[in-house]
């Protein structure tokens, strides 16, 4: 699914072929203050804006961005029921009980900060979101170092060491096959787990690390870190149609906290109290 | 001029004790196509990563005496000047790639050594269209097909203009028709004189017609052959044999026909088919003429070579059918595997595309079946649906008649054995004698039973020095060996292999072909996974061909190869006899050594040769026939 998101054809939107570099440049402020805010209005309003740049711009189908959104707000829901036990008794003495069940008592405040800091952590999760969805790691990787000057030498190891992920996923479950095959009990106690999960540990890191020589000798035979530079056969320059939405992703940023400080929405940043 | 030159040249790795290469002194000119041959731990990949400055410039350890690509020093020059001079192409395609698209991963090499955009484009645009891969420059490498892979990892060498190719394994992860190909594009770049070419493989049937030159490293990584593979296979069989190194089939055969005297003693051994046909053309029409009946001496399966060895081996094997499993209704006799529309697709996405359609097939109990189709076509797939290891719909697959999801994952493991291509995958403990211990425990054997069956197992494969030692430290062809052992120390019924002879030297994979063969004849049901066209000629009796997820073809071995139609679907070519036996006139069914020889000689049937090697009796090359 996530190819399909990543998918950089001419059909694909706007930000999927914007420079990565741009993109994070973006959502950077944004996401700064996010997290000095205490109020529940900004969080919203970004992950509203958030989630409409990334589904208009970014050409996703709603359905699809809403699976992989669909979990991270159940993440911050989580935070709404944990918040108000452990917030309540320290902070919230002063405040209204909201509900109570036995010796348990749910206040007011708790219920705010609870609010506030689920939301807060599922609008820094949509920004990014607009970033990762609609870029490459491979593309992010070769920005870097084309823009904001990492070393190319550890900006293409980590574009080799990314190849490796999914072999890893294959190579667990290969193994776990293996091990049935020998008769390996699959009682489900927490020791046989463990033990199990040892076992595999072995055979995998043998053969991770077997792959990255491999990879690594071939990497050196194509004269990989022979100069101090190399030419970019691919480049990533910072156009204007990044300026542009680097502008754009700004200015509606700002206007989003000023009109919420103008309607008094905007509560205290973290940082001054 | 002479390109590569070595003298007295020497590794070894650090932390190891022993030189591979050790004191290899050669001569290599500019334009020769160069095949290096030699068995397992010999030392081939090592010399070919000096030759591109690998070794001493990327690899710790320590290098001796002198080595000269274009009459300079390796260890003087960088590994720049020398990445481009000599090109280094790897056995595992999806190992040498760094980034994911087919025109960036060509660049890589590129960009690396500076060259210019524009120049950059053009040499992708030519690399690719000598690999004949153009109109893929934006494909994602993962589509490739293996074939498809190699030849990439190819132009990525080719783009940066090397003097010198150096192939270490290329197909030894490729189907018959990926391997068709690379070798298609080998004989294409060894036309250019310009361009010096070293291959290393375990065997190049189809191409030694094109190898100028034939160097074989002996097991302790010494230089012992050097010459044109006329002088190195016709003037050294005995040599190349007791070293374990695979001979052409045509070789192989004139040199049976010449022990029986049918081999003109005046001609010299050949190496290509086309050779021998001219000969075998003549010796048969003599013969035909000399004794117009060939009366042929009744083959009555009384002169078998092996039994002596496999009949004290079938005991320790099997404690014998009548005696143990339950009083089975021996009258309706179910098959060992028979799966009935099997349907199955990758992960639980209802989109994904199915990996295998409504997959028929019954496996009777003590048949040598081979599993064999393009890569991706399901095969993997499909055994693995046989060990219970994927969930599936009940009613569909059945071990003696029994429906796999009904048994637990324990008693399937004690019916059917699956030895994974990668034996490291497999181990459990720590030690080899554990190893083999474990499934014994299991199934809660006594420590005498244990102890007495382990003891049997160690020193039937070999394995009675390496009791102690930890299974991750032995060579890879003694992972294989252990890997088998393990799964037959229990002694299931039904064994499926994955690709028995893949990576392996000649010398590891008859051994472990005969260990199948063995089982096979005591009873066993034998299923392999593979693409490899000797093992369906000579040792199935069944081949079931999957493609694209469904079984195209379910028969024996000779009516697959009298069907190019299916052959080719299946990426499959066909045994390399077998253009000699279109040659031959009156021949007909597989093209197996033995039948080969049979008919040359009017129907006699093989007498055992004598000087077998005890370790590696290869069951190819002396033949019980069945």
């Amino acid at each position: 699914m996530r190819a399909k998101l990543n998918d950089q054809t001419d059909e694909a939107g706007v930000l999927q072929r914007l420079n990565p570099v741009s993109k994070l440049l973006a959502i950077t402020p944004a996401m700064g203050v996010l997290m000095l805010v205490t109020d529940p209005y900004t969080p919203l309003a970004f992950v509203a804006f958030g989630a409409l740049v990334t589904i208009v711009l970014g050409r996703l189908s709603p359905v699809d961005y809403l699976r992989v959104a669909g979990p991270l707000v159940a993440l911050a829901a989580s935070f709404l029921f944990v918040y108000p036990f452990v917030v309540g008794s320290s902070a919230g003495t002063s405040s209204d009980v909201f509900a109570s069940l036995g010796p348990l008592a749910v206040r007011e405040s708790g219920l705010r900060v609870g609010v506030a800091t689920g939301l807060r952590i599922l609008a820094l999760s949509i920004l990014s979101l607009l970033f990762v969805l609609t870029t490459e790691t491979e593309s992010f990787l070769r920005a870097l170092v084309q823009n904001l000057g990492l070393p190319y030498r550890i900006g293409y190891s980590a574009i080799a060491a990314f190849r490796f992920a999914p072999k890893m996923r294959s190579d667990v479950e290969t193994i776990r096959a293996a091990h049935t095959v020998r008769g390996t009990p699959d009682t489900d106690s927490l020791r046989d787990r463990l033990h199990r999960m040892s076992r595999y540990a072995i055979p995998l890191f043998v053969n991770a690390i077997r792959r990255a020589e491999r990879t690594a000798l071939a990497m050196d035979a194509r004269a990989f870190g022979a100069y101090d530079e190399r030419t970019h056969y691919r480049t990533y320059s910072i156009t204007s149609a990044d300026i542009t939405f680097v502008v754009f992703f700004w200015t509606l940023s700002v206007g989003i906290v000023l009109t919420l400080w103008y309607l008094e929405a905007l509560g205290t940043l973290t940082i001054l109290r | 001029m002479s390109q590569i030159q070595t003298h007295e040249l020497r590794f070894r790795y650090r932390g190891h004790r022993e030189w591979k290469p050790s004191c290899v002194s050669l001569d290599i000119d500019t334009g020769e196509f160069v095949l290096l041959l030699g068995p397992s731990g010999s030392g081939k990949s090592t010399l070919a990563r000096c030759f591109n400055g690998l070794i001493p410039h990327s690899v710790p350890g320590e290098l001796r005496g002198t080595i000269k690509i274009s009459g300079r020093d390796v260890t003087e020059t960088s590994q720049a000047d020398l990445a481009k001079q000599v090109g280094l192409v790897f056995q595992n395609p999806s190992l040498q790639f760094v980034t994911s698209t087919v025109e960036t991963e060509i660049a890589f090499g590129l960009e690396n050594l500076q060259v210019q955009t524009s120049e950059i484009s053009k040499r992708i645009a030519n690399a690719l269209d000598t690999v004949g891969l153009s109109g893929l420059e934006s494909r994602q490498i993962d589509t490739l097909s293996g074939g498809e892979k190699q030849r990439l990892a190819i132009a990525c060498q080719l783009a940066m203009e090397p003097e010198i190719l150096v192939l270490d394994e290329p197909t030894a992860n490729l189907d018959p028709r990926g391997t068709e190909a690379i070798y298609g594009l080998l004989r294409k770049l060894s036309r250019d004189e310009s361009r010096t070419i070293v291959l290393l493989e375990h065997q190049c049937e189809s191409l030694i017609d094109a190898v100028d030159r034939t160097l074989v490293l002996d097991s302790d990584g010494d230089l012992f052959l050097d010459g044109t593979p006329e002088t190195v296979f016709g003037e050294n069989p005995r040599r190349l044999r007791r070293e374990g190194i695979w001979i052409p089939a045509a070789t192989r055969l004139a040199l049976e026909l010449r022990s029986s005297g049918a081999w003109p003693g005046s001609t010299s051994l050949p190496v290509t088919v086309d050779q021998a046909t001219d000969t075998l053309k003549d010796v048969l029409t003599k013969q035909r003429s000399r004794e117009p009946w060939c009366d042929s001496q009744p083959s009555d399966g009384g002169s078998q070579p092996e039994n002596s060895t496999s009949l004290s081996d079938r005991s320790v094997v099997r404690p014998d059918g009548a005696t143990e499993q339950e009083p089975g209704d021996g009258a309706t006799k179910s098959p060992a595997l028979d799966i009935c529309g099997l349907n199955a697709r990758y992960g639980t996405d209802e989109k994904s595309n199915p990996v295998l359609k409504d997959v028929e097939l019954s496996v009777p109990e003590g048949s040598f079946l081979a599993l064999v189709g393009p890569n991706g076509a399901g095969k993997s797939t499909l055994a693995k649906h046989c060990i219970g290891v994927r969930s599936l719909p009940p009613e569909t697959v059945f071990i003696d008649g029994r429906d796999v999801t009904t048994l637990p994952s324990r008693e399937v493991s004690q019916k059917v054995g699956y030895v994974f291509q990668n034996p490291e995958y497999q181990f459990v403990t720590d030690s080899v004698w554990d190893e083999l211990a474990y499934g014994l425990r299991q199934l809660d054997f006594d420590a005498d039973e244990i102890e007495h069956r382990v003891q049997q197992t160690l020193e039937r494969f070999n394995l009675t020095g390496y009791a102690d030692r930890n299974p991750f430290t032995l060579s890879h062809g003694e992972k294989r060996r252990l890997s088998v052992a393990t799964m037959l120390v229990v002694g299931q019924d039904i064994l499926i292999v994955d690709e028995p002879t893949y990576g392996q030297d000649r010398a590891n994979a008859d051994a472990l072909m005969e260990t199948l063969s063995e089982l096979h004849e005591v009873g066993r049901t034998v299923i392999v996974l593979t693409h490899d066209m000797r093992i369906i000629a000579e040792h199935a009796d069944t081949v079931a061909v999957l493609v694209d997820g469904e079984v195209q073809f379910h028969g024996t071995p000779s009516d697959l190869f009298e069907d190019p139609e299916t052959l080719s679907a299946a990426h499959l070519s066909r045994p390399p006899l077998a253009e000699l036996a279109d040659g031959l006139s009156g021949f007909s069914g597989p093209a197996t050594l033995d039948r080969c020889y049979e008919h040359c000689t009017g129907e006699q049937t093989k007498p055992p040769t004598s000087d077998h090697d005890a370790t590696f009796s290869s069951a190819l090359d002396y033949g019980e026939e069945r």
